[in-house]
C-alpha cells in the first residue's frame, strides 16, 4: 500500500486519468472485501443515501395513485363526467383519455427532434397515454410541408416554420443549425414553452454538434437527448374548483343554522304549548281531555264550563298564536266553589253588603242584605242545589229590615204612674204599637229562620220596699207582655222579667217607671235543605 | 439506421401502386396532390442490418406539376419508376436523374420499369434499357401487380446506400 501511494500519488503532474486507472482496480478489490466482511457496517453507511431516495420514490408512486383515485373519484359521479362518458362511448375514445382532454390546459403530447437536413427523425418522445404514432412519419411529413411552404411562397429556408394550428392542436417548431424540435401541443400553451424548446435545441446543438453535424442515419447517438426532450413535456390541468368546497360548506353551514333555528323555535313552541295546557288544566271550569301540538297548527279538545276563564286569553298569555289552535270544547257544568259561586252571585244578584263564601257545598252569606233578599235567598236554595249548593248559612248575616225595626221597638219605653203597674190611656196606644212591632219582627226573623226572643222589661223608682217595687215591675212587665200576646206574639218567645229600682243620676224618677223591651234574634234553626 | 429515399417519375407510371404494395404510409393520397409529396416507410433487411427506408414519393411530374427540387434535399438515394409501355416516361425518368443527381449528387439510385405484366403492351425497346445498363444503371423490370420485383428493387437500392457506393453514370457514351 505504501509503494502503490508512493508510486501513483506522489507525482503532482500525473494525470487524473493515470492515477484513477491506477487506483480503480485496488479501491474496487478493498470495497468488495470491505462489503463481504462488514456488510452491516456498509448498511448504515447507505441508509442515509438509499432510504430517503427510495422513500421518495414511494412517496411519488403513492402521490400519483392518490391523484389518478382522486381525479377518477372526482370524475365519476358528476354530470360533466356522464357528459364525457357519452363522449368517451360516441367517440370510441378510453373514458380516461376523455377526462384528460376536457380538463387539459395544454399538454405537450409529443417532442420530436428532427434533423433539418434529411428531415429524418433524431428522436421522439411521448406523455403517457398518448397514442404511438410512427413519428418518423411525421418528422419527415412535418419536413415536407416546410419545403412545402418554403417553395410555394419562396420563404427563406432559414426562416423556419415556428407554429402550426389546427383547432386545438398545435406544433411548436423551434429551429437549430441542424436540428429541430417539434412538440406537440393540445390546448393552449403558455409562451414559455418557447423558452423551454429554445434552451432545449441549444442544448442539445452544444452537447451534440458533432453528430448532428455528421448523420448519416444513425440516430442511435440522440438516444441521450432523451432527458433534453423530456423536460419539454410540460402539461398543466384545470385546477379542481375549489370554491365548490367554501359553497358547501357554507351551504351546509346555512342548512344547519336554518335547522338549528327551526329545532329552537320547535322546542320553544313546544314548551309554551305545554306550559300553556298545563295552565289550562288549572283554569277552574276547563278540562283538557287532548291535546297535540303538529307542524305549525294546535289542537285541543275538553270541557269547558260557560262561566270559566276564556282558553284564548290563557293561550296568548303564553303567546301560542290563538288562530292557528283548532279547539273542541263540550260545555259543563263545574263544581270547582269558584264556579259555583260565581254562578250564585249571578242567580241571586247580592248587595254589595253581603259577602258569599262557598266550602264544600256550604253557602255562607255575611254582613247585611234586606229582608225580602234574605227571604228570596233562602226559597232559592231547591233551584241553588243544582249549581252544587245543598246548604246556605245566613247566622251572619244581619236583616238590615228586622234591625230597624228591632232598634225602634227597643227605642219605645211604657211609662207607668206612681206605684201603679196599670198601663195608663195615654200609654196604651205606644203599648199596642210596640205590640204589632214586636209581632212583625217576630214573624219576619222565624221567617228568616231565627229563634228570635223578647224580653219585656218592667221598671220601678227607687222609692217603697224592695219587695213592693219587685212586685211592682213584674206586673208592669205583664200587663204589657198582655199587649204583646194580644197581638199575636207567641207565648213562647216572651220572656218577662220584673226588675228592682235602682239609683240613677241621670234619669228622673217618672221615667225609671217603666217597661221596655228588649229583642234576641236568636240562633239560626238548622234545617235540612 | 434510417435513410431518406425519394421515389420519381412521370404521372401515373404506377408509383402509388409500387409502394402501397410494399410499403407502410400513414398519410392520405391526398397529400400527394397537394403538398406534391407523400410519405412511407419501408423496413429493410441488409447484411444483417434493418434499415428504415423513408420515402418520399413526389409527385408525378407532367405538364402542370414540376418537381419540387427542395424535397430531394437529403436524400440518400432515389428510385426512377417508368411505365414500360409508355415510352416517354422513360425519357422523363432520365431527366429526372439528371435533376436529382445536380441537386444530390452521386448517390444511389435503381430504375424501375413497372408493368412488366404487360408484355404485350411494351413500348420501351430491350436496347434502350441495355444501353441504361451499360451505363452502370440499376435497372429492375417489376410489376406492381403481381409484385415482381419490387422487393429486390428496394433490397438492392438499400443495399447501395448502406454500402456507401455510388453508382457511376457514364458520361452519356
Amino acid at each position: 500500500m505504501q509503494g502503490l501511494t508512493g508510486d501513483t500519488l506522489a507525482p503532482p503532474s500525473t494525470p487524473d486519468s493515470r492515477l484513477a486507472e491506477a487506483l480503480g482496480p485496488t479501491v474496487e478489490a478493498a470495497l468488495k472485501r470491505s462489503v463481504r466482511r462488514e456488510p452491516r457496517m456498509w448498511a448504515e453507511c447507505l441508509c442515509p443515501i438509499f432510504l430517503p431516495a427510495i422513500r421518495m420514490a414511494v412517496a411519488n408512486a403513492l402521490r400519483e395513485m392518490v391523484q389518478t383515485l382522486n381525479q377518477v373519484l372526482e370524475h365519476s359521479l358528476s354530470v360533466k363526467s356522464w357528459r364525457w362518458r357519452l363522449e368517451s362511448w360516441r367517440t370510441g375514445r378510453p373514458f380516461a383519455e376523455v377526462v384528460l382532454l376536457r380538463t387539459l390546459v395544454y399538454r405537450v403530447e409529443q417532442v420530436l427532434l428532427i434533423d433539418r437536413n434529411t428531415g429524418l427523425l433524431l428522436l421522439s418522445i411521448a406523455g403517457p397515454d398518448v397514442a404511438p404514432h410512427d413519428t418518423s412519419l411525421i418528422s419527415a411529413m412535418l419536413t415536407a410541408i416546410q419545403d412545402f411552404i418554403h417553395e410555394s411562397f419562396d420563404v427563406e429556408r432559414s426562416a423556419g416554420i415556428r407554429e402550426l394550428h389546427v383547432g386545438d392542436f398545435s406544433l411548436w417548431i423551434e429551429q437549430g443549425p441542424y436540428a429541430a424540435i417539434a412538440a406537440a401541443v393540445r390546448g393552449n400553451a403558455p409562451v414559455e414553452l418557447r423558452e423551454t424548446l429554445r434552451a432545449a435545441v441549444d442544448l442539445v446543438h452544444q452537447e451534440f454538434g458533432a453528430e448532428l453535424r455528421q448523420y448519416n442515419g444513425d440516430s442511435a447517438p440522440f438516444e441521450a437527448c432523451r432527458t433534453i426532450l423530456e423536460g419539454c413535456l410540460q402539461s398543466r390541468f384545470q385546477s379542481a374548483e375549489k370554491t365548490s368546497c367554501w359553497k358547501a360548506v357554507m351551504c351546509l353551514s346555512g342548512v344547519a343554522a336554518l335547522a338549528l333555528v327551526w329545532g329552537g323555535i320547535r322546542i320553544y313552541q313546544a314548551r309554551q304549548w305545554n306550559l300553556a295546557l298545563a295552565a289550562l288544566r288549572n283554569v277552574p271550569g276547563i278540562m283538557i281531555t287532548q291535546g297535540r301540538r303538529g307542524v305549525g297548527t294546535y289542537f285541543m279538545e275538553g270541557l269547558l264550563d260557560p262561566l270559566a276563564e276564556s282558553p284564548q286569553r290563557v293561550l296568548a298569555d303564553h303567546r301560542i298564536d290563538t288562530r292557528i289552535v283548532s279547539m273542541r270544547f263540550q260545555p259543563f257544568l263545574s263544581l270547582d266553589p269558584e264556579l259555583v259561586l260565581k254562578r250564585v252571585r249571578i242567580a241571586l244578584q247580592p248587595p254589595s253588603s253581603a259577602s258569599l263564601a262557598m266550602d264544600r257545598g256550604v253557602l255562607t252569606i255575611r254582613g247585611t242584605a234586606s229582608h225580602e233578599w234574605i227571604l228570596r235567598t233562602r226559597n232559592a236554595v231547591p233551584q241553588l242545589s243544582m249549581a252544587g249548593i245543598r246548604e246556605i248559612r245566613t247566622s251572619d248575616l244581619q236583616d238590615s229590615d228586622l234591625e230597624s225595626l228591632r232598634r225602634a221597638i227597643e227605642g219605645q219605653t211604657i211609662d207607668f204612674s206612681y206605684d201603679s203597674s196599670v198601663v195608663g190611656p195615654d200609654q196604651a196606644p205606644f203599648a199596642s204599637l210596640a205590640a204589632a212591632q214586636s209581632a212583625q219582627w217576630i214573624r219576619g226573623s222565624v221567617a228568616i229562620g231565627r229563634s228570635p226572643t223578647i224580653q219585656v222589661i218592667g221598671y220601678t223608682d227607687p222609692s217603697g220596699t224592695s219587695l213592693r217595687n219587685r212586685n211592682l215591675s213584674q206586673e208592669r212587665a205583664e200587663h204589657v207582655a198582655a199587649f204583646l200576646l194580644a197581638a199575636s206574639v207567641p207565648r213562647e218567645v216572651l220572656q218577662v222579667v220584673g226588675k228592682e229600682a235602682s239609683f240613677s243620676s241621670v234619669e228622673t224618677a217618672s221615667r225609671q217607671r217603666k217597661v221596655v223591651l228588649r229583642l234576641f234574634p236568636g240562633e239560626e234553626r238548622t234545617e235540612a235543605q | 439506421m434510417q435513410k431518406k429515399i425519394c421515389l420519381l417519375g412521370t404521372f401515373s407510371v404506377g408509383k402509388t401502386s409500387l409502394t402501397e404494395r410494399f410499403v407502410r404510409s400513414v398519410f392520405s393520397e391526398r397529400y400527394q396532390t397537394t403538398v406534391g409529396v407523400r410519405i412511407h416507410k419501408r423496413a429493410v433487411a441488409v447484411a444483417n442490418q434493418m434499415l428504415d427506408l423513408i420515402i418520399w414519393d413526389l409527385a408525378g411530374e407532367d405538364e402542370f406539376v414540376s418537381l419540387r427540387v427542395s424535397y430531394l434535399r437529403g436524400a440518400s438515394g432515389y428510385i426512377l419508376v417508368a411505365d414500360g409501355t409508355r415510352p416517354e416516361t422513360l425519357d422523363n425518368a432520365i431527366d429526372l436523374q439528371h435533376r436529382a443527381q445536380d441537386a444530390l449528387g452521386d448517390v444511389p439510385f435503381i430504375l424501375i420499369v413497372n408493368k412488366a405484366d404487360r408484355s404485350a403492351d411494351w413500348a420501351i425497346g430491350e436496347d434502350v434499357l441495355s444501353e441504361l445498363e451499360r451505363k452502370k444503371w440499376l435497372l429492375y423490370r417489376t410489376s406492381a401487380k403481381t409484385g415482381q420485383g419490387v422487393e429486390d428493387a428496394f433490397t438492392r437500392l438499400a443495399g447501395e446506400v448502406l454500402s456507401g457506393q455510388v453508382v457511376q453514370l457514364a458520361s452519356g457514351d
